[in-house]
C-alpha cells in the first residue's frame, strides 16, 4: 500500500471525487483511497477510467480501498 | 455487452420516460407521471401539513419507490445506516428545494416529463438547473462541506421505514373505511391519479430503477462542470426519449407554449429550478436521490425528506406557491429569501477544511 492515504468515509458525494481529482493534479505519486459507500466507488473507478489512470479495487469489510498505482 | 454496460444508465432512463407516460394514460395529472416535488406536496397535504384542498394524495407512487428501492438496497447491499453530517441544515435545504420546486412547479424529472409532453415553458425551468448547479459548484471547489458522516446503530435505519409504512397504512385505512383522514382531494390535479395498485407497481420498477441506475440529474450537470463527464446526463437523455415516445402512441403529445399545471413566466421557472438546483447541490443529489438515499439507510437524506415535507406545507400554507395563474408576490419573496439562505449555508460551510490526507 502505498504511503499517502485519502480518508473519504462518510463524505457525501462529489468530495471522494474531488479529492481524488486535487491529488492527481497534486502529482506525488501512488496514493490510496479509503471509501465505504458504493456509488463513490461507482464514481471513482468511471473518473479514473475516463482520465486513463491504472488503479485497484479491493473490498476490505464494510469499505473499499482503490490503490491508484499511476 | 459493453455497449450495453456502458448504456444500462440510457437504458434505464427510458424505462422510467415510458413508466412516467403511462401512469399519466391511466389518469396522473398531465406530464406528471412521476414528479418528487409535486408529489410530496400532495402527501404533505394529505397529512394536513397544508389544507389546499386541489394538492391533496398519497402518492402511492413515492411508496412503491420506497419498497422497489428499499428492497433492491438490500439485495445488493447498499444498506448501512449512517447520519450525522449536518442533519439540521439539511432539512432546512429540503424547504429550499420546495421554494424553489413549488415556484417552477416540479422536480427535474417532471421538467422533462414537462418538456417530453410538448410544455415548452419546461425550457425555463431546464435552463435554471445548470444554474443552479453551478453555483453549487463554485462553493463545492472552494471547500464547501457539511462533514462526514458516521455510521449510525442499526435500529435507526428502520426510522425511515416505519415512517413509510405508516403512510402506507394510511393510504389502506382511507381505501379501506373513506375515513376524512388522510385527506384526498376531490378534484384538481390531486384528484387524478392511476389506480393505486398500477401506482404501487410502477413505482416499486422506477424505485429499483432509480436505485441501480443511480440517477441524479443535479449530479450530472455537476459532473460536467467539475470533470466532464456525461454519464449522469446520459439517463436524463433516456427519459425525454422514453417519455417522448411513450406520450407520442399513447396520444399524450400536446406541443404548447404553457402546458398542464404550469405557469409560463419564464424568469420564475429559471430562478426556481435555479435554486432547487442550488440546494441539490449543497445536498449532494436531488429530491429523487435524497429518496433513494433515504431507503440506503442514510438518515440526513431522511432529514431532507421531511424537509421537503414541511417546505411544501409552508409554501402552500401561506399562500406563496405558483399555480397555472402564476407567482404569487409572496412567492417571488420566498424565492429570494430562499436565494439569501442557500447562499448563507454555502459560504458558511466553505470556510472550514477539515484535513482528511494523510501521509508525505
Amino acid at each position: 500500500m502505498s504511503d499517502i492515504i485519502i480518508d473519504c468515509r462518510g463524505l457525501s458525494c462529489p468530495l471522494p471525487v474531488m479529492r481524488v481529482k486535487e491529488e492527481l493534479e497534486r502529482d506525488q505519486g501512488p496514493f490510496t483511497l479509503v471509501v465505504d459507500a458504493a456509488i463513490c466507488v461507482e464514481n471513482i473507478s468511471r473518473f479514473l477510467n475516463y482520465k486513463g489512470v491504472p488503479f485497484k479495487v479491493t473490498a476490505k469489510g464494510g469499505q473499499t480501498l482503490i490503490e491508484v498505482t499511476l | 455487452m459493453s455497449f450495453l454496460r456502458q448504456n444500462l444508465i440510457l437504458l434505464g432512463g427510458v424505462a422510467v420516460g415510458l413508466i412516467g407516460a403511462v401512469l399519466v394514460k391511466f389518469g396522473n395529472p398531465a406530464n406528471m407521471g412521476i414528479c418528487f416535488v409535486c408529489f410530496y406536496r400532495d402527501m404533505a397535504g394529505s397529512l394536513g401539513l397544508h389544507l389546499n384542498p386541489l394538492v391533496q394524495y398519497l402518492r402511492p407512487e413515492i411508496i412503491g419507490i420506497f419498497l422497489g428501492s428499499f428492497l433492491a438496497a438490500q439485495v445488493f447491499k447498499d444498506f448501512s445506516p449512517r447520519g450525522g453530517s449536518g442533519p439540521a441544515v439539511r432539512f432546512l435545504l429540503g424547504i429550499l428545494i420546495m421554494v424553489g420546486g413549488l415556484t417552477f412547479l416540479g422536480c427535474p424529472i417532471r421538467a422533462i416529463y414537462r418538456l417530453a409532453g410538448g410544455d415548452l415553458s419546461a425550457l425555463g425551468g431546464l435552463l435554471g438547473i445548470p444554474f443552479g448547479a453551478y453555483l453549487g459548484m463554485v462553493f463545492l471547489t472552494r471547500g464547501y462541506n457539511l462533514g462526514p458522516t458516521r455510521p449510525l446503530p442499526t435500529w435507526l435505519a428502520w426510522l425511515p421505514v416505519v415512517f413509510f409504512t405508516v403512510l402506507l397504512l394510511l393510504l389502506f385505512v382511507k381505501l379501506g373505511w373513506y375515513t376524512d383522514y388522510p385527506f384526498f382531494s376531490v378534484k384538481g390535479p390531486g384528484s387524478q391519479h392511476a389506480p393505486v395498485i398500477i401506482s404501487l407497481a410502477l413505482g416499486m420498477a422506477a424505485g429499483v430503477l432509480f436505485q441501480r441506475i443511480r440517477l441524479c440529474l443535479s449530479g450530472g450537470f455537476r459532473d460536467v462542470f467539475l470533470f466532464n463527464d456525461f454519464h449522469l446526463l446520459k439517463g436524463f437523455l433516456g427519459i425525454l426519449i422514453g417519455a417522448f415516445v411513450g406520450n407520442l402512441l399513447l396520444g399524450q403529445f400536446k406541443p404548447a407554449l404553457v402546458g398542464p399545471v404550469a405557469h409560463g413566466n419564464f424568469v420564475g421557472n429559471f430562478l426556481g429550478m435555479g435554486l432547487l438546483g442550488f440546494a441539490a447541490i449543497l445536498l449532494g443529489g436531488c429530491p429523487m436521490r435524497q429518496l433513494i438515499m433515504t431507503w440506503e439507510a442514510n438518515l440526513d437524506s431522511f432529514m431532507a425528506i421531511l424537509g421537503m415535507f414541511i417546505g411544501a406545507g409552508i409554501m402552500h400554507r401561506l399562500g406563496l406557491a405558483a399555480s397555472p395563474a402564476g407567482i404569487p408576490l409572496g412567492g417571488w419573496v420566498a424565492l429570494a429569501l430562499g436565494y439569501g439562505v442557500a447562499f448563507t449555508i454555502a459560504w458558511g460551510f466553505s470556510q472550514a477544511r477539515a484535513a482528511v490526507r494523510e501521509g508525505a
